[in-house]
């Protein structure tokens, strides 16, 4: 079973459509890098897919859970949005604490895995309040938050924003490892390069639609790219993408 | 064309923006409807006594108690406009750096206080003058002089703008002090409700205070309003006194304003709150929450202990609590103390004020108070039924035995209640300690978490419709068992049916909708979507 599975999945505000009939596959030990210029509805997709948002139309499931059922898809998933969900009157060490018992995880081996977090993850003021975080230390909050119960499913929204470089890396590492593990990624960035680096699939979100998906060298290779941020220039700024893509196959 | 004063452009683009925002929300515009609205009936005399029948006393011939009167309102006005003003400038000032950065950015200190400062008075001017003004028409009319209108009219508007003026710098002291002093939380917000109760009791004894001004400079102010109403005794040199004091306050107040500015804006002088945070370890529970998870499944009772804690940290969350408390001491002072109603009428005010009280936090605006965390909590496999017990046990643990406990006290407290007086306020007080929450849930779960009112930095407090709306069922549901307390407060002789039959249609509304209100509220929120 995929790890993520929509058919015609729609969102509809009045009459715009943010998301139109999105058909997606995305295996489980994969990660899958969600790629598309401002607005063309990668946010609501990612809400979409992790309950927060009801669809107009269509399916989804998410590591075998309908979406509709947000009860049950919140023990599968993990979710870091762009916007750091964190309570900024609590310590980093208070909120890990909290989310780790929300979630169900043994004491004991809650005991364990956050020191070891906070550790990788160079969370070295993890008792000061997040109020006082600067936004690379509350990014990182927010993934040590969404990993701590080793979700089937990882969402990120924009994760690398406000990282510093080792913590960049750092997170890239623990991604991989995650994917490795059997998990699946969905990254939403607009960082090609760490698109470049770590997707397996990438697909490309234009005007609600899914205009392209393939690994990445080869949706390099057939637009003619050297880079995936050529591609992505190459496919967003012509006046007919559809036409184009039909043209290249 | 001569460029535009950088004062005005500041004054004028975020008067613009307060413009925009009111008239985009239909609440909004209407607030600011209303309250000028009803202030100006209330004042003019449209509905019971007022400016047009002080008026209509003085062309009588009764001058000196018409003249004393307009006297006594010009003072206890202006104390309560400076009160309201320091109140709003000093909770306004924690947003002025990031509401005027561009600003701050593009021209001087100087030009963009001011502009905040002028900015601050003419909403509360727009406000509230309006109900001057029509008490000074009405006045006018009522004397038929319409030359009083002239002083009255022109004179309150100086005494807004006076008012608006010269508590600015105390806002912005205000301010300073609580950055600068690494005061809790709970302390800061402690004085400003100390500051709330200090304008309620101005508001409660406002002859008294008035009687007091009156042989103070302040009594000049009468003066200025009343040298055009011809027979008045005003003092014309006491009215250009007391404007050229004023006019020299002002212009003190504004140059104080510019450097506290500077100071709050751009001092070295915050301190980072490091007080109360507890340190725990990683992965181990603190003892509140330990035992809260042997009675309820321990992601509640998480929820539960961190909502707590949120709280006591930012208690402002609370604000519409105090109103709650503040109903109760009015009801006690007009329906008991000053009122025909016996002693046996606390506990049921008690009971009453102490569930509305209870019910008006975090639980009217569930989502909103999550903040930024709550697609964390939506996506953390807890159910919605799991968050709105959490959140109503939240409130239920520590209100159940302050109301019950209150009421049942403070009836055998007054004495010479009967066991079935006693008992009738127990069940009447148990009966909403538990409809407030749940009622204030489902509820609070219809405003999403961006209609809620901001108070001051990041602190979002519920929103004032779901506040009305919960006020109103509340009384709805609490109405008979109250009824039937005061009955029995009005005549002991009343039939202990009559007790009794009131508090149990209470206790039996209240069961039902407490239940209700429970599914409501997770029903709702099972189907939220972020939109």
């Amino acid at each position: 079973m995929a790890a993520i599975e929509t058919d015609g999945l729609t969102k509809r505000y009045g009459s715009v459509a943010a998301v139109e009939g999105l058909d997606l596959t995305v295996e489980r030990g994969t990660i899958y890098g969600f790629l598309g210029p401002n607005g063309a509805g990668k946010t609501t997709t990612m809400r979409l897919l992790t309950g927060l948002t009801r669809p107009s139309d269509g399916t989804a499931t998410v590591a075998g859970v309908d979406v509709r059922d947000r009860d049950r898809l919140g023990e599968r998933i993990g979710y870091v949005p762009d916007t750091p969900p964190l309570y900024e009157k609590l310590t980093a060490r208070e909120q890990l604490s909290a989310v780790a018992d929300v979630r169900g995880l043994d004491p004991e081996l809650a005991r364990e895995r956050l020191p070891e977090l906070l550790d990788r993850f160079g969370l070295d003021a993890a008792d000061d309040r997040i109020e006082t975080y600067s936004k690379g230390m509350k990014q990182k909050t927010s993934v040590v938050q969404a990993i701590v119960h080793e979700p089937d499913v990882l969402f990120l929204d924009e994760p690398t924003s406000g990282l510093d470089p080792n913590a960049a890396r750092t997170l890239k590492a623990a991604l991989t490892e995650l994917r490795d593990g059997g998990a699946a990624v969905f990254l939403s960035t607009h960082v090609l390069p760490v698109v470049d680096e770590l997707a397996d699939t990438v697909g490309l979100l234009y005007d609600g639609e899914l205009l392209a998906e393939d690994d990445p060298e080869r949706l390099k290779a057939d637009l003619d790219g050297e880079t995936l941020e050529d591609a992505f220039v190459e496919l967003t700024t012509d006046a007919d993408p559809t036409a184009r893509l039909r043209e290249q196959s | 064309m001569k460029p535009v004063h950088p004062v005005v452009v500041v004054a004028r683009t975020s008067l613009r923006q307060i413009y925009r925002k009111v008239r985009e929300s239909t609440r909004m515009t209407v607030f600011f409807f209303v309250i000028p609205v009803f202030f100006a009936l209330q004042l003019s005399g449209l509905f019971g006594p007022g400016a047009y029948d002080v008026g209509q006393q003085f062309a009588r011939g009764d001058s000196v108690a018409a003249v004393a009167q307009v006297r006594g309102a010009t003072l206890s006005g202006l104390v309560l406009l400076s009160l309201m003003g320091v109140l709003g400038a000093a909770g306004g000032n924690s947003e002025f750096k990031d509401r005027y950065v561009a600003f701050l950015t593009a021209t001087s200190t100087r030009s963009v206080a001011v502009g905040s400062v002028a900015r601050q008075t003419a909403i509360w001017t727009a406000l509230f003058w309006p109900a001057a003004l029509t008490a000074g028409v009405a006045f006018a009319a009522g004397a038929d002089m319409p030359v009083a209108a002239v002083s009255l009219v022109a004179g309150s508007f100086w005494l807004f703008v006076v008012a608006g003026v010269v508590t600015a710098p105390v806002g912005f002291a205000a301010r300073w002090v609580l950055d600068g002093y690494d005061l809790s939380g709970n302390a800061r917000f402690g004085l400003g409700v100390v500051m709330l109760g200090v304008f309620y009791l101005v508001l409660f004894t406002r002859e008294y205070v008035s009687a007091v001004l009156e042989a103070t400079p302040l009594s000049w102010a009468g003066d200025l309003l009343l040298v055009t109403v011809p027979g008045a005794g005003a003092s014309p040199v006491l009215a250009g006194g007391f404007l050229a004091v004023s006019l020299g306050l002002v212009g003190v107040a504004l140059a104080a304003s510019v450097r506290l500015a500077a100071a709050v804006w751009y001092g070295d002088h915050v301190r980072r709150p490091t007080e109360e945070t507890e340190v725990a370890d990683v992965g181990q529970s603190t003892p509140i929450r330990d035992v809260l998870a042997s009675v309820v499944p321990r992601p509640t009772a998480t929820l539960v202990e961190l909502t707590w804690r949120r709280t006591k940290r930012t208690p402002k969350t609370l604000w519409y609590v105090y109103p709650g408390v503040f109903v109760g001491l009015v009801m006690g002072e007009q329906l008991v103390y000053h009122g025909p109603f016996s002693t046996a009428m606390y506990p049921a005010i008690v009971a009453f004020a102490g569930s509305l009280a209870a019910g008006s936090g975090f639980t009217l605006n569930p989502l909103g108070t999550e903040g930024d965390a709550l697609p964390g909590l939506l996506t953390s496999g807890l159910s919605s039924a799991d968050i709105v017990r959490a959140k109503a046990l939240a409130v239920v643990l520590p209100a159940m035995p302050l109301v019950v406990g209150g009421a049942l006290g403070v009836a055998l407290g007054v004495g010479d209640a009967s066991p079935l007086a006693v008992l009738s306020v127990g069940v009447f007080a148990l009966a909403l300690a538990v409809l407030a929450p749940t009622l204030s849930l489902a509820l609070g779960v219809h405003y999403p978490p961006d209609s809620e009112g901001l108070l001051g930095g990041s602190v979002k407090v519920p929103n004032k419709s779901a506040s009305a709306v919960y006020t109103v069922g509340m009384i709805a549901v609490a109405a008979p068992g109250f009824g039937a307390v005061g009955a029995l407060a009005l005549s002991p002789s009343v039939a202990p049916t009559t007790l009794v039959g009131g508090v149990a249609v209470t206790a039996a509304v209240a069961s039902v909708v407490s239940w209700f209100a429970y599914r409501h509220a997770v029903a709702r929120l099972d189907a939220y979507s972020v939109e």
